[in-house]
């Protein structure tokens, strides 16, 4: 099997950050994402929204990243929403509860309007 | 690693070289503590295994001596361990008495080999004596050698027996996890809390071992429970790390050691239900931390159980299960 791999983009205005990320997040890539997340969280992002339409596999290490990001959020009075996520990535994340903690949207247009 | 990171720290000055060598103590007992999950392990693999990746490098070592009732002298010495008179012979009478068991059987062989990995694990000034450093030296890369061929098979027999299993069973792993009796959860919660009160006061090195062993025992058991005491853990352990900065990291290796250790013993024996919620486990308590051991060896299992829980078309029963 080859290498996982993800691509990240993000927008970041003020206070509010959008992040696309697409390929998958496993225990390879997940160290670039939360790299990534590390760094809009120290520009004073309290508000985050992720886009998943191009993710196609999320491991407990990537919902590990994604919840330490989350606490940190709420610490700060922030929040983190999900869109467009896959029946694939949807599925796991549901087992992990981690849809429960957050809010999801059906897509990108829907999640920025919330933030 | 260790030694590097002490070659490292010599050209920073002595007072840099003491601190390191300081947190080096527990890192040695930790060693000790994976090495000894990993030769239990070793012990379920098979004669030819055990003689190749225990044995074998303790002969070329110069270990082996006469025959001498090893078994006699393990039960005397395990008799003797609160005895404060025998602790200075002890790691000495270890190397003897492994040195016995090779002549004799195997199976001496590995519980002299386990009792003195025990002893290392928990007595401090016994893991600092060059039996000890001798020892862990010459065991160390041959277990981690067998390590790697056996996260190969284990990984494959993961895959086998996760396709072989009734929907029924897969379910059945994703159920929440029994939490035992209360008496036996209050009596955790209630010794988790005297301890907190107890590190601020008592003597360092029993509280670190206690310590450790409780949080271990508690986050395994109850990390993913409802009402988990997770703030209180965490008072407890940045209490710890406040006076040993090595205790967290410690601790981490601990109880990913038991945990990866427990998911490979439920494969080894066909308790895929175990394995299953160990990997859970493990990613419930390290929230995808790349530093701690194991991390890609478990990712890997973890993968497998998606791919198949996505053949089989399972994820809705498992949903309603979870």
């Amino acid at each position: 099997m080859a290498d996982a791999q993800i691509q990240i983009n993000d927008r970041v205005n003020g206070k509010k950050a959008i992040l696309e990320i697409a390929g998958e997040l496993d225990a390879k890539t997940t160290p670039a994402l939360k790299a990534k997340l590390d760094e809009i969280l120290a520009k004073g992002v309290d508000s985050m929204l992720i886009d998943m339409a191009r993710l196609t596999y999320i491991a407990s290490a990537g919902c590990g990243a994604l919840n330490a990001t989350l606490k940190t959020l709420k610490d700060k009075g922030g929040k983190m929403a999900l869109s467009s996520l896959t029946k694939e990535v949807r599925d796991t994340m549901d087992l992990m509860y981690f849809t429960k903690r957050v809010a999801v949207y059906g897509n990108l247009a829907e999640g920025e309007k919330s933030l | 690693m260790q030694k590097i990171l002490v070659r490292r720290v010599v050209t920073r000055g002595l007072t840099h070289r003491m601190e390191e060598l300081y947190t080096l103590k527990p890192n040695r007992v930790v060693e000790a503590q994976e090495l000894n999950r990993l030769l239990r392990l070793l012990a379920q693999a098979g004669k030819s295994h055990f003689k190749k990746f225990l044995y074998d490098p303790l002969y070329r070592a110069g270990w082996e001596r006469k025959p001498a009732e090893a078994r006699k002298v393990l039960e005397h010495l395990r008799g003797e361990l609160k005895n404060p008179a025998y602790r200075t012979a002890l790691a000495p009478n270890c190397k003897r008495m492994i040195g016995a068991a090779m002549a004799e059987n195997f199976s001496v062989l590995g519980d002299c080999c386990i009792f003195f990995l025990d002893v290392i694990q928990n007595i401090p000034q016994i893991s600092e004596t060059a039996e000890s450093i001798e020892f862990l030296g010459i065991v160390k890369a041959p277990l981690g050698e067998w390590q790697q061929v056996h996260n190969e098979r284990s990984a494959y027999m993961f895959d086998r027996e996760l396709n072989n299993m009734q929907d029924s069973q897969i379910a059945e792993a994703f159920e929440p996890v029994k939490l035992g009796v209360t008496e036996e959860r209050a009596r955790i919660t209630a010794e988790i809390q005297r301890l907190y009160q107890q590190i601020l006061v008592a003597s360092r090195s029993d509280n670190f071992k206690r310590a450790a062993q409780l949080l271990s025992r508690y986050m395994i058991e109850y990390s993913d429970a409802e009402n988990y005491a997770e703030k209180d853990v965490q008072k407890v352990i940045e209490a710890l790390r406040a006076r040993d900065r090595g205790f967290e990291e410690a601790l981490n290796a601990l109880l990913a050691t038991e945990l990866y250790y427990r998911i490979t013993q439920g494969i080894m024996k066909g308790d895929l239900k175990i394995a299953v919620r160990m990997i859970r486990k493990y990613a419930h308590i390290f929230e995808g931390n790349p530093d701690i051991r194991y991390y890609y060896e478990i990712d890997r299992l973890e993968r497998m159980l998606y791919n198949v829980i996505t053949k089989k078309d399972l994820w809705k029963t498992l949903k309603r299960t979870s």
